[in-house]
């Protein structure tokens, strides 16, 4: 639940898209980018430029922790990115969020009655 | 290509050029999307170098590199954009998004689309990729005769055609075609509307309530069903990519 009185902005669909695929876990760029094709059923494709530059915002803000590389990756040249506490919590504050607009549109939706042109 | 990736790279600030340029180096290797990734990382330099607060100035040199590249870059997407279904192009440096709103689908797009499913294609009986009343009203019978082993249903791969995930129009623009059949029940809103129990199998209970299934899709009310009435926006959107 979003605390009383957070005033916290929507985020943009590719952070919102990063930090949910980092909820499965430690993941290096490649990977993540893997994850959004797969969460968003291959509508949402990420390209490296996009993701490192979201992904140093999110480092410096505290929502993601980078790891470095990961001994015994058959590519050395691949670091690894966590989601800390603060972007899990960033996160669910967002899905609340999203949760309370989709509600509101059914509501909306349900009493729509299209006109004739 | 990779020397011209690497030279793009080069052209990003020094810390983020050291921060993540190996990593970006060994997505190019692993990727086969090649082209896109170099104009990728043209338009990440110049996003890095004047749209970040943590700006390098470029020396005279680079800037004039850069901005041939991008010049270079800017004239082949234009003609990547030259298709039959383009009425406007957004392209903005600071979301990094380019695809194609509000757009009427070319002629040809449809028409693959209606042969990607095959559903739309049995029902579209005058091939004129639009779901007429009259065509409507005789769905089930269309739909009947696409059952190819006779057992009564239609399973996601008699409803859809799996292809590759590129499909060329023109030269240059693609559009990213559903390969899995399984995905394309739920995906695609016309089979979605006609797949009742979300089961991605249509039964014989389902194809008998085709008509009635696909009318739900009639958004304007007209009795007949046209593209925009029939596939959802993401499969009109060029490139399918989101560089937000």
């Amino acid at each position: 639940m979003k605390p009383p009185g957070s005033t916290q902005q929507p985020l943009s669909p590719v952070t919102l898209h990063v930090l949910l695929a980092l909820t499965s876990g430690d993941q290096h760029g490649y990977a993540i980018m893997q994850e959004v094709l797969r969460q968003s059923e291959g509508r949402y494709k990420l390209w490296p430029g996009t993701l490192y530059d979201n992904l140093q915002k999110l480092v410096r803000e505290g929502w993601v922790h980078e790891l470095g590389a990961k001994a015994g990756d058959d590519d050395p040249r691949r670091r690894y990115y966590r989601l800390t506490k603060q972007g899990a919590s960033t996160l669910a504050s967002e899905i609340d969020r999203l949760e309370a607009v989709v509600r509101e549109a059914k509501v909306q939706l349900s009493n729509f009655k299209p006109r004739r042109t | 290509m990779r020397p011209l990736y690497r030279f793009l790279l080069r052209l990003h600030p020094p810390a983020f050029r050291e921060r993540f340029g190996q990593e970006m180096v060994s997505i190019f290797d692993h990727s086969p999307d090649r082209w896109r990734l170099i104009a990728d990382a043209a338009i990440s330099a110049t996003r890095q170098r004047y749209a970040r607060p943590s700006f390098h100035p470029l020396t005279r040199g680079e800037a004039a590199l850069l901005g041939v590249a991008m010049t270079s870059l800017s004239f082949l997407g234009f003609g990547f954009l030259v298709n039959d279904g383009v009425h406007r192009l957004n392209v903005s440096l600071r979301t990094q998004e380019t695809a194609i709103l509000d757009t009427l689908p070319g002629r040809r797009v449809v028409t693959q689309l209606f042969r990607d499913f095959r559903v739309l294609a049995a029902i579209d009986a005058n091939h004129d990729n639009v779901l007429s009343a009259a065509e409507l009203s005789q769905a089930e019978i269309a739909l009947l005769a696409l059952d190819r082993n006779h057992d009564g249903i239609l399973a996601a791969g008699e409803c859809t055609r799996t292809r590759n995930m590129k499909l060329r129009i023109g030269r240059f623009a693609e559009i990213a075609a559903v390969a899995d059949p399984m995905a394309a029940m739920s995906l695609n809103p016309a089979l979605a509307a006609l797949d009742l129990d979300r089961d991605a199998v249509l039964s014989l209970d389902e194809i008998r309530q085709a008509g009635a299934s696909l009318h739900r899709l009639d958004i304007d009310r007209d009795g007949e069903l046209v593209p925009e009435e029939l596939f959802s926006p993401a499969q009109f959107t060029l490139f399918g990519e989101a560089l937000i």
